[in-house]
């Protein structure tokens, strides 16, 4: 009897538990008299809590709708959304990364806004928002996706480090990519023949800013077709690979892979392994929270800078944008109220006051020139003066992964493709590997949307 | 043995023991870290101080008690279905002489080479057309269908306890359920309680099912709850060190109480 004693105890408490954790309800019950919109993100944590308040608020000023906001683990998410509607019981609104835009509306999984909202609402809406808010939920014409929040990359520099090297003030913009190279090198150190200190080092991952800096385009949206091989696109990826000639390929890759082994995912700026970094608004928190730190230890205070990307052609644009959208899955049982939230959320239709408030709780960066401008937001804006300035650069021509379908593995082939060129010792012939990355993708979306290939065209040529 | 080799082994042993330990002990430690000890000095293996609050925190960040709940119900329904299941087959398998028995029984092995992958979306739509979809009844169900693996180590353990015992109960009268109930199920009971162990372990820890199964964060069983940590709180390892030991902990305890049982199943089936 003696030995049964700690599984009797060990089976009483797994039962307490049970029967206490089934009376726990993690929701509050929708009202009789309003509809139910179920929402689902991948927000926790500190940003759950902002979610938790928007969703709050709204309810508190809805007499019809009801938000209930589930917070779902941000890994397959995708699985689970389909998964969801084949079992028949999708959410009526889910946020998303915006690269699966074009392929979800191909695939008809999402509502364009026009289905399901009053045609003159949505109108509204498309010349309320920013046009680098816009050009992340538009697919052949029409909006499937409403931005929520926008995500802006600009050069941080460590402002001690530019000022020590170029020995005077640090420029307010810089006016070419050659005073970056010229910065760079100056910044950059060794120690014992090994990298300690890098000026500025091209991510793999944007070419997608810098292709559009130097004035290419990654897709013709007139003619649908793929144009990974345009001569400015060969001239950004030119211009990177010239970083890993001064460099090595070695000395790039074990720097890079360095930076990925920091603690905590933490910033290599704030770990002075750059002077110059590309990386998005989301940094500022960081930046801020480590000056914090000094100045309570009572060390000096680093200072640290943004600059847009400077202009390298007439036809360049200013930068890349990405960011998360609302999208209304098909079949949702209560797309109109969805659409409602999304009003409230992003600011649209007299909620500025509303959308302001959440921007500022979150550090994200508002969808309109209305919100910017908004008091609330403009306080907000005084308060981080850093943050205020990647606001001024959404204003600008940013531009988004193509929203083609497939435009996740067109994402994916372009940087393997940089990668390879900036980490590997093999010379890659950038002119060549482009036109044939562009050849598979275009290959690839044709064979997606069912058209006949290039090849397929050009048959009887 | 003499003492010196003694000493020997016991110190290879508590070495290999040690390795086995570390990333646990490092979990434990990590988890009463101060967050900013974690982010600026993540090599030291001591806290600069004990931080019992990050419990706290962990438990406030997610339902805690709602998950662990859910994964109990998992548990225990799972382990039902599975010792009811399993032993009612094996028996078949085991002790029963049918035309195609063997033919079936390497069907049934067979069926352990599909990977999970394969059968996934078939059973995911059986299951919504059946009107499960986001019901803890959907990862619960197909437990009362039997496993192959378990189907085969109950019925290797079945065909052990002598034939004569079976035949006398049927002199005396007894039915075959009357047989496997009375008889051999009592005369099972280690190898029974190995596969309850096995599948507890395997539903506690189970990510795939709710992955598939369950929308709804009220159904959430504590394995797939703590994915929100992995996914949104990347930057607060102290919290989501604190919420792995809480998740691991029951196991843990579990162990101590039935560690006999445990070490029977393994040394059974020869595999961890």
């Amino acid at each position: 009897m003696a030995r049964q004693l700690p599984i009797t105890i060990l089976l009483l408490i797994a039962g307490i538990v049970a029967v206490w954790g089934t009376t726990i309800s993690l929701t509050s019950e929708t009202p009789m008299d309003r509809e139910e919109v179920v929402f689902w993100h991948f927000w926790s944590g500190p940003d759950g809590k902002v979610v938790d308040d928007v969703v709050r608020r709204f309810n508190e000023s809805q007499k019809d709708y009801y938000v209930r906001a589930v917070s779902m683990p941000g890994n397959n998410f995708d699985m689970k959304l389909f998964l969801s509607i084949t079992g028949g019981d999708p959410p009526d609104l889910i946020n998303q990364d915006d690269p699966i835009v074009g392929d979800w509306a191909f695939r008809g999984a999402i509502y364009s806004m026009d289905e399901i909202a009053p045609l003159e609402e949505v109108e509204r809406m498309r010349k309320w928002l920013l046009p680098s808010a816009r050009s992340l939920g538009e697919y052949d014409g029409r909006l499937y996706a409403v931005c929520n929040g926008l995500d802006i990359r600009a050069l941080y520099f460590n402002r001690e480090m530019v000022e020590e090297a170029l020995g005077g003030p640090v420029p307010v913009e810089l006016e070419s990519v050659e005073q970056l190279d010229m910065i760079s090198e100056l910044c950059t150190q060794y120690t014992n023949g090994q990298l300690r200190q890098v000026g500025y080092l091209p991510d793999p991952r944007r070419l997608w800013a810098w292709g559009p800096v130097f004035g290419g385009d990654f897709y013709d949206e007139q003619n649908g077709r793929i144009t990974a091989g345009d001569e400015a696109i060969i001239s950004a990826l030119q211009w990177m690979q010239g970083y890993r000639e001064r460099l090595g390929a070695h000395a790039v890759a074990t720097y890079r892979q360095n930076d990925q082994s920091l603690p905590n995912k933490m910033f290599p700026l704030l770990a002075a392994r750059y002077a110059v970094i590309l990386d998005g608004q989301w940094r500022v928190r960081d930046i801020e929270a480590a000056q914090e730190v000094s100045r309570t230890k009572g060390e000096p205070v680093t200072r640290y800078g943004v600059w847009p990307l400077p202009v390298v052609s007439r036809q360049g644009k200013n930068g890349w944008v990405n960011g998360n959208v609302f999208l209304i899955p098909r079949h949702a049982n209560n797309a109109k109220g969805a659409w409602e939230f999304i009003k409230f959320w992003t600011g649209a239709e007299g909620h500025e006051k509303d959308a302001a408030e959440t921007c500022a709780a979150g550090g994200w960066i508002p969808v309109s020139k209305q919100v910017v401008e908004s008091i609330e937001f403009q306080t907000y804006l005084n308060e981080h003066p850093l943050f205020a300035r990647f606001v001024e650069f959404a204003a600008t021509e940013q531009v988004p992964t193509p929203l083609v379908p497939g435009a996740s593995r067109y994402y994916r082939e372009v940087n393997n493709l940089v990668q390879r060129v900036m980490y590997d010792d093999e010379v890659v012939d950038l002119t060549t590997e482009l036109k044939i990355l562009e050849q598979t993708m275009q290959e690839h979306i044709d064979r997606i949307q069912g058209r006949p290939s290039f090849a397929e065209e050009h048959a009887d040529e | 043995m003499n003492k010196a080799a003694m000493k020997w082994k016991w110190m290879a042993l508590l070495c290999v023991s040690g390795i086995f330990l570390l990333p646990l002990l490092l979990m434990l430690l990590a988890s009463v870290k101060p967050a900013e000890q974690l982010t600026s000095d993540p090599y030291t293996l001591l806290p600069d101080r004990v931080l019992l609050e990050n419990y706290r925190d962990a438990l406030e960040a997610i339902p805690y008690v709602k998950y662990l709940a859910n994964s109990i119900v998992l548990c225990v329904g799972s382990v039902v279905g599975t010792v009811i299941s399993c032993s009612l087959v094996a028996y078949g398998f085991a002790r029963l002489k049918w035309r195609g028995r063997n033919l079936m029984f390497a069907v049934m092995i067979g069926t352990m080479l599909l990977p999970w992958h394969v059968t996934m979306i078939p059973r995911f739509v059986l299951f919504s057309e059946l009107g499960l979809y986001n019901h803890l009844a959907a990862i619960i169900l197909p437990t009362f269908l039997g496993d192959a693996f378990y189907i085969f180590l109950l019925r290797q353990f079945f065909l052990s306890i002598p034939e004569e015992i079976s035949e006398a109960a049927r002199l005396d009268g007894l039915s075959e359920l009357g047989i496997y109930w009375r008889i051999i199920l009592p005369l099972s009971k280690p190898a029974l309680i190995t596969v309850a162990i096995f599948q507890l372990v395997a539903s506690w820890n189970d990510f795939s099912g709710p992955l598939l199964y369950l929308s709804d964060h009220e159904k959430f069983p504590l394995a797939y709850g703590l994915e929100q940590f992995v996914s949104s709180y990347a930057d607060q390892t102290h919290l989501l060190m604190a919420a792995s030991v809480m998740f691991t902990l029951p196991m843990i305890i579990l162990f101590f109480v039935a560690q006999k049982s445990f070490i029977r199943g393994i040394t059974m089936t020869g595999s961890k």
